[in-house]
């Protein structure tokens, strides 16, 4: 198995697992005019990698990681599926990471199978985990000997592709245009990979108020694409 | 410099709850919230001799509301955090055992310049237990032009039912290195507040609250989600803090009736013979009605028909329509 061909594949957005389906939030956005240009946009996908996804599904990978490197017991990874279902407030939010999970779990089990993985996805299915596509991911990735610093990189640059995909989408804004996001804030993503072992415990989670309520009218939204 | 300690006690007798082994220290004080005869439940009020909380100030609160006790905690006033250079701390924990209610909406906490301040509550609920909690975050003393002027607030709230972690509401607010006013944040508004209701009868509720809450308000904007199995959690941003607890706490009596008028099908010893009579339909004509005036009420008094004109609902019509289909 190689590492870096694992990585670009898993990490694809066309791996077929459904992020395409989510907009976390930004369908909201738009369809209110928040979020409604290029500039916009970009100061929509920048907050989103600083305040949200570095506290949140990033520092999930970063604590399943944590607990791969340290041999840690089962108990463990079930406290942490209950502390980022507990963190999850919005509904379709926390279904979405669950569908990502399980579609993840069985895809890569038909192309490399790993025991955890294996254990995680039977124990989602019995209902004994909620189940989360970051400690999904970490699990894969971990086993298939990519490193830490790769996996967040990566982990990064696709969450920020699915937000400017959408952006190009829903706002609209040109594809040239939203290629230029993605660029412009590769030294973001680095800055936070670099940050991300420094995490505080007690900054895991941290909620941003007007994102978490976004994502709630969300699913009053009265005609919408996309499933969060 | 002060540490002070709150300890709430309530447990409950007969039919009645009743405040047992209290305790506070300066500059804090509970009371009976008006005459303790008018309810069966225990309304009780903290209030403060102190103009709020100063630098390296620790609070202690404690709350135990046991076995089928029903108690409604209130404050007194805003909740004022003076600038500082070390940081307040406060703690809450709160218990709340089998059949027992518990409702705390504070009033709003408002930072002021340099104001650092941590609080952690910890909840701990039975399964059948219920809790209606509040909380409201101003940006400062928005009227003064001091808005965004704090140096941290760093609020966390745990709730474990039946001992297991089911909810974390983790919120840190350091202006000087968030863009609080972008995207993700406050966007425009000054405050936000938030409502948990955590209870058997939660589920029941959000289908309710789905035909209720259907129209969004001109000054304030809300959400509202299943954030945990039998939980809701709702979440608004506004400018203005009076309205905001105004509206928070009208939710949350609508959350306690709603508790009320189930746990008393839960408690009631039903004869058999009776059953069929006794025991009400799903959700009851009654029971829509009391929700939808219970808004309707809400409607009226920030002001679409009346002469202050707060808010208005943006969609009436459709208010309408949910009343006329109660009335059937």
């Amino acid at each position: 198995m190689q590492p870096l061909l694992t990585l670009l594949q898993i990490n694809d957005s066309m791996f077929p697992i459904g992020s395409f389906t989510h907009s976390y939030g930004l369908e909201s956005y738009v369809s209110q005019g928040i979020v409604k240009d290029t500039p916009s946009a970009k100061v929509y996908a920048q907050n989103m990698l600083r305040y949200s996804i570095h506290y949140n599904d990033a520092a999930f990978l970063q604590m399943t990681w944590k607990l791969l490197e340290g041999k840690k017991s089962a108990l463990h990874f079930q406290r942490l599926d209950e502390l980022i279902s507990a963190l999850k407030s919005p509904l379709e939010i926390r279904l979405a990471s669950r569908k990502l999970a399980i579609r993840f779990l069985k895809l890569t089990k038909e192309l490399y199978p790993v025991t955890r993985c294996s254990n995680y996805l039977s124990k989602i299915q019995q209902g004994n985990m909620q189940g989360h596509y970051p400690v999904a991911f970490a699990l894969y990735a971990h086993a298939s000997g990519i490193s830490l610093k790769d996996a967040l990189t990566a982990f990064y640059y696709n969450t920020l592709n699915g937000i400017v995909t959408n952006c190009a989408k829903l706002i609209p804004i040109g594809q040239g245009d939203a290629q230029k996001i993605l660029f412009d804030l590769q030294a973001t993503i680095n800055e936070l990979v670099q940050k991300q072992e420094m995490l505080d415990d007690s900054l895991v989670g941290l909620c941003c108020i007007g994102q978490d309520i976004r994502c709630m009218q969300h699913e009053k939204q009265y005609s919408r694409l996309y499933i969060s | 410099m002060l540490k002070s300690t709150i300890r709430i006690n309530a447990e409950s007798e007969g039919e009645h709850t009743l405040l047992k082994d209290s305790f506070h220290s300066a500059p804090y004080k509970v009371i009976h919230y008006g005459t303790r005869h008018l309810h069966k439940h225990l309304e009780l009020i903290m209030m403060s001799a102190s103009p709020g909380i100063m630098d390296e100030d620790e609070i202690s609160i404690t709350v135990d509301v046991h076995e089928k006790a029903h108690l409604k905690l209130f404050t007194q006033s805003f909740s004022k955090l003076h600038p500082m250079k070390k940081g307040a701390v406060q703690k809450t924990a709160v218990n709340v055992k089998k059949h027992g209610v518990f409702k705390y909406i504070p009033h709003p906490v408002t930072p002021f310049s340099n104001a650092k301040f941590k609080t952690v509550n910890e909840i701990h609920l039975d399964k059948s237990a219920t809790l209606i909690w509040g909380d409201i975050i101003a940006s400062g003393r928005v009227y003064s032009g001091e808005s965004f002027q704090f140096t941290s607030i760093h609020s966390i709230t745990k709730i474990f039912r039946d001992k297991k972690l089911v909810l974390l509401d983790n919120q840190l607010l350091e202006p000087a290195w968030q863009p609080v006013s972008s995207i993700l944040f406050y966007e425009d508004y000054t405050h936000q507040a938030t409502l948990i209701f955590v209870s058997p009868y939660a589920r029941e509720l959000k289908s309710e609250l789905d035909e209720i809450l259907i129209g969004q308000y001109e000054q304030i904007t809300f959400g509202f989600t299943e954030c945990a199995a039998d939980a809701i959690m709702l979440r608004a941003m506004g400018n203005e803090g009076t309205l905001l607890h105004d509206w928070l706490t009208t939710m949350g009596q609508l959350c306690w009736e709603f508790t009320m008028h189930k746990s008393q099908d839960v408690l009631t010893v039903v004869d058999p013979e009776k059953q069929s009579e006794a025991l009400p339909p799903v959700i009851s004509d009654s029971e829509i009605r009391k929700t939808t005036d219970a808004i309707q009420k809400n409607a009226a008094y920030i002001g679409v028909d009346g002469k202050k004109t707060i808010i208005k609902f943006r969609k009436k019509k459709a208010i309408e329509a949910t009343c006329a289909k109660a009335e059937v």
